[in-house]
């Protein structure tokens, strides 16, 4: 049996959360920088650097704004992102199948 | 890129744990606890409407204005907070519906006449309702059936029981947006 084709860009843990997060909102919302930094659990560095990752690859899009005259970043899946992120939940479940793993589950 | 099936199973757990995460603090953010501290406001308010008639005029209205300013300014630090945390297009339009339905609900007061209390308050719970089924359409689909929900309660208690008009949006209205916000921190909304 083949196995399920997996991005590598997103498999990496902290991404696959960061785009978790990003799809769990509506196409066109953002989340906060300092509000996913937070829910991941990362420092403003590591955040930054796997976000420089997926924008590079076309996954995410930032844009910079003032509230409260202070400067917040926000991030937003693209279209392709989304693709990507769903392609690999079901190569993941594929996997996991494949092991019997998801029988009876939701 | 090969990985082993407990390695997948742990990889979808966190996912699922994000995404959970995710829809917690969007709902929190988005409603929740605006719906649990109206739901309060309105058991405190309508029960003193029901149970206050030995108390002044002045008493009962000072408690609702006390009230109102305190879910108000919820309302406001919840939707401040909110656009920090999410930023959506739809976002500035939600937010000035509600003043828009308020200033109709004041027209319609004062150009139609509701024939007394009980018909002015079903009045401000219909607007309010409104503007919950205009959200549940844009943003949030739970959000339209918990508005048709809460309105068929309301219009029974209206007609059903005139009476205890008050101390059904006391209980039945105040209890069902606890239950609403409740449900909607459960992140199951």
């Amino acid at each position: 049996m083949t196995m399920p084709e997996l991005d590598e860009i997103i498999h990496q843990p902290v991404r696959l959360r960061l785009m978790a997060a990003l799809v769990a909102i509506k196409s066109g919302e953002s989340a906060e920088f300092t509000f996913l930094r937070d829910m991941l659990k990362v420092t403003d560095g590591n955040l930054g650097a796997h976000l420089r990752r997926l924008e590079e690859a076309g996954y995410i899009e930032s844009t910079k704004t003032f509230v409260d005259r202070k400067p917040h970043t926000y991030v937003s899946a693209t279209t392709a992102g989304r693709k990507v992120f769903r392609n690999q939940v079901a190569a993941l479940e594929e996997i996991l199948k494949g092991s019997g793993g998801l029988k009876g589950r939701k | 890129m090969d990985i082993s099936p407990s390695e997948a199973e742990k990889t979808l757990a966190s996912i699922r744990e994000t995404d959970d995460q995710m829809r917690k603090a969007m709902n929190a953010a988005g409603g929740g606890y605006q719906m649990l501290i109206w739901g309060i406001i309105m058991m405190i308010g309508y029960t003193l409407n029901q149970f206050g008639e030995h108390l002044s005029v002045a008493v009962v209205a000072g408690t609702w204005i006390v009230l109102s300013v305190i879910g108000n300014a919820v309302s406001v630090v919840m939707s401040a907070r909110m656009a920090r945390k999410f930023h959506s297009p739809l976002g500035a339009r939600i937010g000035a519906m509600l003043p828009i339905f308020v200033l109709f609900g004041f027209v319609a007061a004062f150009f139609v006449h509701p024939a007394g209390p009980r018909e002015i308050n079903l009045l401000i719970y219909l607007l309010v309702m409104l503007w919950l089924a205009m959200m549940g359409l844009w943003v949030k689909p739970s959000m339209l059936w918990i508005s048709l929900i809460f309105t068929g309660l309301m219009l029974f208690g209206y007609v059903v029981l005139p009476d205890y008009f008050f101390l059904w949006l006391a209980i039945v209205g105040g209890g069902a947006m606890i239950g609403s916000g409740l449900f909607l921190l459960s992140g199951r909304g």
